[in-house]
């Protein structure tokens, strides 16, 4: 094969992981719209931990589908995205940009078009494509939206258009972080925006009906906090919880003791956040803990419930999700260290749940995962991951 | 939020105890001079001075000592606060005065009682003599805007300082994580984006689990009116502690820190983070004042004075102008004697 294995990193916080450090990005290399980028079929494991499909190398990855086709889109050089008509065997496809939208190099100068966890949705005739310009351990970030009439790159109007920021943060100003957004809708058609990574966790704010810009109006309720962990108030405004922001010197900032439980505790550990609704609830998926390194990860998912959008989610305890509650969903095993940064769809009846986990033959490399979703008796999602 | 409720209805009593005074009485005393976040500044040989109150409060003086009641700055409300707090049912608060470049700027607060749904704005005069026939408030709208569930801080209380290399900050903030100061457009009137320039100043403990909404513990963790003060290579950062607004029963102090950089950190005489509560005690109540606190600070003919309210306890203890004079320790710290 033409060794399109993409190694893909996203640094929300947290070190830098040798192992799997280095970005061997190979551009480009499919030059038909069939793609010359299939895996071939003797490579997947599919049935093992009784995942749908193994082996392509994904970092949080969100589908839609159009037609018979499954459009993949994960964070990489330009938003990477693979295509596939059974969810098992997957094709690469060009880049969303070629180049980085030219409001990112404010927003991160120096900005190398290493777009991170996109999310794509379809709504009335318009794919909608939310995505995050940020560098790790940091939240002078935003979230930029993308739309195009159609995914299939032969389809005459087939055209990204990019809108420019949704939503930025600006460190010292705001105690949360614009990236990992997913679109929702509530019961009355109001979208809304939810988003989020460390700092003082998972945000949710109301769109215009254009889904473009952050509804404006004299109203006060149109920001919530959906979900947060416990983070020590003295913490710096530009610590994201675990002390790995690059541009703080922690030797005049902490104490020792403050600095090395900062590094151990996952204060604040939380993101990419997912709504699914189902029987008059609002599911609310994070990931907690630590991912991005390999074979340390420590990811998992999460989730609460509420029957409001804007909130309280609870969990299967009756814990706010504000107040650090959570129900486990899914963590790694003896495959995998770890797994998150999921979304969650319904395809011909039958609900999924797509993450990346880290996998451990591979060196700890994230790869697309795929899971059933069913619901117990008591209306809360369960997916095997053994 | 009772304790918000109370503290704002105790405002409003002490504002109309306030204005009741003044309509009988439009010169008094500075002992007697009822205010309430007092700032001054000198333009010629007057003195002009403003508060908290209906339309912004204003006195002159010629001698610190005598003060007569003047107009207030609004005769109406600006429009744009309607925006910020629908029905009217807000007020405004907490001036700055600063002269720059030929203008005096005033800034001040619009907020609702007990929420983070406030806003600074900005006002301009070429002079602040109301006989001067140039004399005419600008409205320029508002600076910076908090907004509840998005920001965890309350633009109130603003503080206009201006670095050694001559750029504008404001420094603000009440309740919720601190003080902030953000960096000024050369234009006074609207933050800087190039880039937008954000730090927290000084902080009390606040409980993680807290609501966005919630102001923060009234008992152990009221911060606001910070006020940046330059001295001998300093920038010494005045805060406000504990609780002010109850007549008799407030607490109010205030407590100090210092840092070569406007952008700090400020520590205090132990080396203590106002970011991580530190804070040196400048001045609390006393027997004849049950607290001190929003105070600024200024020079005028070479004396550095501390001007700030006090709730006086031989008057149910409103609150009225208190002005010191600041002396400076051996090693270059304020002290500040409530004794005449």
């Amino acid at each position: 094969m033409l060794g399109l294995n993409v190694v893909l990193h996203r640094y929300t916080n947290g070190y830098f992981n040798i192992s799997i450090a280095l970005p061997i990005i190979v551009l480009a290399f499919q030059i038909s719209f069939t793609g010359c980028a299939a895996i071939p079929a003797e490579n997947a494991r599919s049935g093992e931990n009784n995942n749908l499909y193994e082996g392509i190398t994904v970092h949080d990855p969100s589908i839609v589908k159009q037609d018979d086709t499954y459009y993949l889109f994960s964070t990489g050089a330009g938003i990477t995205n693979w295509t596939s008509a059974d969810m098992i065997n997957w094709e690469q496809q060009e880049p969303v940009f070629e180049s980085a939208p030219e409001w990112a190099e404010r927003v991160v100068p120096g900005f190398d078009n290493h777009i991170w966890a996109p999310h794509i949705s379809y709504h009335n005739g318009t794919y909608y494509l939310y995505y995050s310009v940020s560098s790790f351990g940091r939240n002078n970030s935003a979230i930029g939206l993308a739309t195009n009439k159609t995914l299939r790159p032969n389809n005459p109007d087939f055209e990204w258009e990019d809108h420019g920021i949704v939503v930025e943060s600006v460190p010292g100003r705001d105690m949360w972080n614009a990236i990992d957004a997913t679109l929702s809708f509530d019961d009355e058609g109001t979208p809304w925006l939810v988003f989020g990574s460390h700092w003082m966790g998972i945000k949710l704010v109301r769109l215009e009906d254009n889904l473009k810009t952050i509804a404006v109006t004299p109203e006060e309720n149109e920001w919530h906090t959906l979900a947060k962990r416990h983070r020590y108030w003295k913490l710096d405004d530009r610590d994201a919880g675990d002390s790995a922001n690059p541009e703080l010197d922690y030797e005049k900032l902490y104490p020792a003791r403050i600095l090395e439980l900062n590094r151990q505790s996952e204060s604040g550990a939380i993101e990419a956040p997912f709504i699914f609704k189902r029987n008059g609830y609002y599911f609310l998926f994070v990931s907690w803990d630590r991912c991005c390194r390999g074979e340390d990860s420590t990811y998992k998912v999460v989730v609460g419930r509420s029957g409001s959008i804007t909130g309280p989610y609870l969990d299967k305890e009756g814990q706010k999700l504000n107040h650090g509650g959570g129900s486990l969903v899914v963590k790694g095993n003896e495959n995998y260290s770890a797994i998150g940064h999921n979304s969650v769809y319904t395809f011909d009846g039958t609900d999924y749940l797509v993450a990346h986990a880290y996998d451990s033959a591979d060196e700890g490399r994230p790869k697309l995962i795929i899971l059933e979703m069913s619901w117990d008796e008591d209306g809360w999602p369960v997916v095997s991951f053994e | 939020m009772s304790h918000s409720l109370r503290f704002h209805l105790s405002l409003i009593l002490t504002l109309l105890l306030a204005a009741g005074l003044a309509t009988t009485d439009t010169a008094a005393q500075h002992l007697d001079v009822p205010i309430h976040d007092p700032v001054m500044a000198k333009q010629d040989s007057i003195f002009y001075l403003f508060g908290t109150g209906r339309g912004i409060a204003v006195w002159s003086s010629h001698d610190m000592e005598s003060w007569e009641r003047l107009d207030p700055v609004f005769p109406d409300t600006p429009p744009w606060t309607e925006e910020i707090v629908e029905g009217g049912r807000y007020h405004l608060w907490a001036p700055d005065i600063t002269y720059h470049n030929g203008n005096y700027y005033l800034y001040y607060s619009v907020s609702a009682f007990g929420r983070n749904t406030s806003a600074i704005g900005v006002l301009s005069n070429p002079t602040l003599h109301p006989d001067d026939p140039e004399f005419e408030w600008t409205d320029h709208g508002k600076v910076i805007r908090s907004v509840p569930g998005r920001d965890l801080w309350n633009a109130i209380d603003p503080n206009l300082v201006f670095d050694d290399n001559g750029t504008p900050w404001m420094a603000f903030g009440s309740f919720w994580m601190g003080m902030k100061l953000v960096r000024m457009n050369d234009n006074m009137i609207e933050i800087d984006r190039n880039p937008q320039e954000w730090y927290t100043i000084a902080a009390r403990h606040r409980y993680w689990k807290l609501d966005d909404r919630d102001a923060g513990d009234p008992m152990n963790s009221t911060i606001e009116a910070p006020f940046i003060f330059k001295k001998n290579g300093y920038y010494y950062n005045f805060v406000s502690w504990d609780v002010c607004c109850r007549g008799e029963d407030s607490t109010y102090k205030i407590v100090v820190g210092r840092s070569k950089y406007v952008t700090g950190p400020y520590l205090d005489k132990e080396g203590q983070d106002m970011r991580h509560g530190g804070g040196s005690l400048v001045l609390q109540g006393n027997e004849n004042y049950a607290g001190i606190g929003h105070n600024a600070a200024y020079t005028f003919s070479g004396t550095d004075y501390l001007i700030a309210h006090a709730y006086d306890l031989s008057d149910e203890g409103r609150s009225k102008l208190l002005i010191r004079e600041i002396k400076w320790d051996e090693n270059g710290w304020p002290v500040v004697s409530l004794n005449n």
